[in-house]
């Protein structure tokens, strides 16, 4: 049996091919089909996610067990130059999610601890709500592990007090969805299609998708609630559009669909998406590894192959 | 009942340092007081009924007793000053006035002279004093009134979340990602068409 140094050069090579090739084909199906706005967050999530989790899942369920069944126990093999650039390749891209995803965590969690010098009005329900006099009109749930919810003042004193409930409502439903845990995973994900702008454009996908599902989770189908929650998007909208310009240039410069989400809420609800991408998903891992089975042969020989390219 | 802990933030400055060339003393710079626990964790419970939110959020600039806001001065950076920092500034903001080291001494007589004359260097290094020498003895005022400082210490708190852009490692989720310049036609188009809506269900209740 070799030792562990090749396994982990192969596995390490693998998970970079793997992930350029799914980042490639992200990339390209984005090309050609361009996704509308809104629809089921889970499934861009899906798509984001879909090189470093598939190539993490192709390694570990399918290239894994074919290298060890296979492997015969010969004297050792040393990693030549070849695989040993593909391996530090795979190395770089988890290492670059890795530290991708530990300075949001560690951001988020330094912000938090800095909230001792805010004021703060305590409320119940998931978390706290802290209210703050910011220079825009800001409500946001901060946080992953113990999110607070942050509200401008002037939100406070521009809507009625249904409307800021149901603003309240809406940040609410982001943290039952643990909305921030997917986006840190979206930032997190080791792969190469973070090198690419197609990442940015697939986050700010899901985050128009998110807000479109935490007003339906908020609201539901009631609608004087609907008619609120519309109200208030319409007044923090209009408070935003008088921020100053280098605080508003700051903030995320994601498409926004206010319009779109005010003409829905005015709407009948017409039910939630979210739910069936993950599930099909999961439904997928669960048969990719049984249905690989007949593979493993021929996997390992093209992994023979890279192990000996380059000697 | 849930209950929620967040850190208040615990001052960990403490510095060693040798009081001088060839002393074998050591000046420790904490507090000489006792340690107070219930000064460096704070914890506060949130009721979880939900109807204490609409009578809450409807009051104007009442603060809830409960809330245990840090209340301790903080620097230039927004880091919290330690219990003996925030001893010294209380005392120079009540007094009004520039003083000295050994005016300050008169009020803390618990405190060695030079205990209190490396606090307030210390602040003074920080920016939180302006210092001018006034024969052979330095005199000492706040730079900012104490108001003033904690709102310096929020406005940059909440600035840090906001100016980081789409590369800010902070994590959240805002009910209106963008903040510029929204169409202000569409927006008095989507304020109409709300208030129809509003007028509708009124008419249709009163039926």
């Amino acid at each position: 049996m070799n030792g562990p140094w090749v396994t982990i050069a192969v596995m390490l090579s693998a998970y970079a091919l793997a992930s350029l090739l799914l980042s490639g084909a992200v990339a390209a199906l984005l090309r050609l089909r361009p996704p509308r706005a809104g629809g089921d967050p889970d499934a861009w999530l899906a798509v984001r996610l879909a090189p470093s989790a598939g190539a993490g899942f192709i390694v570990l369920a399918v290239v894994l067990p074919a290298f060890l069944r296979f492997e015969p126990a010969a004297p050792l093999e040393t990693v030549a130059a070849p695989l040993g650039t593909l391996a530090a390749l795979g190395l770089a891209l988890l290492a670059g999610g890795a530290w991708r995803g530990v300075r949001a965590w560690l951001g988020s969690r330094a912000w938090l601890r800095g909230c001792a010098v805010l004021p703060r009005r305590v409320a119940g329900g998931d978390a706290p709500v802290i209210v703050v006099d910011a220079p825009v009109p800001l409500v946001a749930v901060v946080g992953t592990r113990q999110p607070v919810i942050i509200a401008a003042r002037a939100v406070l004193a521009g809507c009625s007090p249904a409307e800021f409930n149901e603003v309240i409502a809406h940040e609410r439903a982001h943290i039952r969805a643990r909305d921030n845990l997917k986006l840190l995973a979206l930032r997190a994900s080791p792969d190469a299609l973070a090198w690419l702008p197609v990442a940015r454009r697939l986050e700010r996908g899901w985050r128009v998708a998110a807000e479109y599902a935490a007003d339906e989770a908020a609201v539901g189908a009631a609608p004087d609630r609907r008619l609120e929650l519309a109200s208030a998007l319409v007044k923090i909208a209009r408070l935003a559009s008088g921020a100053p310009p280098p605080v508003a240039a700051g903030l995320a410069a994601s498409v926004d669909d206010v319009e779109g989400r005010v003409r829905r809420l005015l709407q009948p609800s017409g039910g939630s998406a979210a739910g069936r991408t993950l599930r099909r998903a999961a439904l997928l891992a669960l048969t990719l590894p049984a249905a690989a089975l007949p593979l493993y042969a021929p996997i390992h020989a093209l992994l023979e192959q890279l192990v000996e390219w380059g000697r | 009942m849930p209950v929620y802990r967040i850190d208040a933030g615990v001052d960990r400055r403490r510095r060693v340092r040798r009081a001088g060339r060839g002393r074998a003393d050591v000046v420790r710079h904490a507090s000489s007081a006792a340690p107070d626990p219930a000064a460096r964790r704070r914890r506060w419970r949130i009721p979880a009924h939900p109807s204490h939110l609409v009578a809450r959020l409807g009051q104007n600039a009442r603060m809830d007793p409960s809330d245990e806001t840090d209340t301790r001065p903080h620097d230039a950076r927004g880091a919290p000053l330690g219990p003996l920092e925030s001893q010294l500034m209380s005392r120079i903001w009540q007094q009004g006035a520039p003083v000295t080291v050994r005016d300050l001494c008169r009020h803390v007589p618990a405190l060695a002279y030079t205990t209190v004359m490396t606090t307030v260097a210390r602040l003074h290094r920080k920016g939180l004093l302006l210092r001018r020498r006034c024969g052979r003895a330095f005199v000492y005022e706040p730079r900012w009134a104490r108001g003033e400082l904690a709102e310096q210490a929020v406005s940059r708190h909440v600035a840090s979340l906001l100016t980081g852009g789409e590369a800010s490692a902070t994590l959240l989720s805002a009910i209106v990602q963008s903040v510029g310049q929204h169409d202000e036609a569409l927006l008095d188009e989507l304020e109409a068409l709300v208030k129809a809506e509003r007028e509708r269900r009124a008419r249709e209740r009163d039926r």
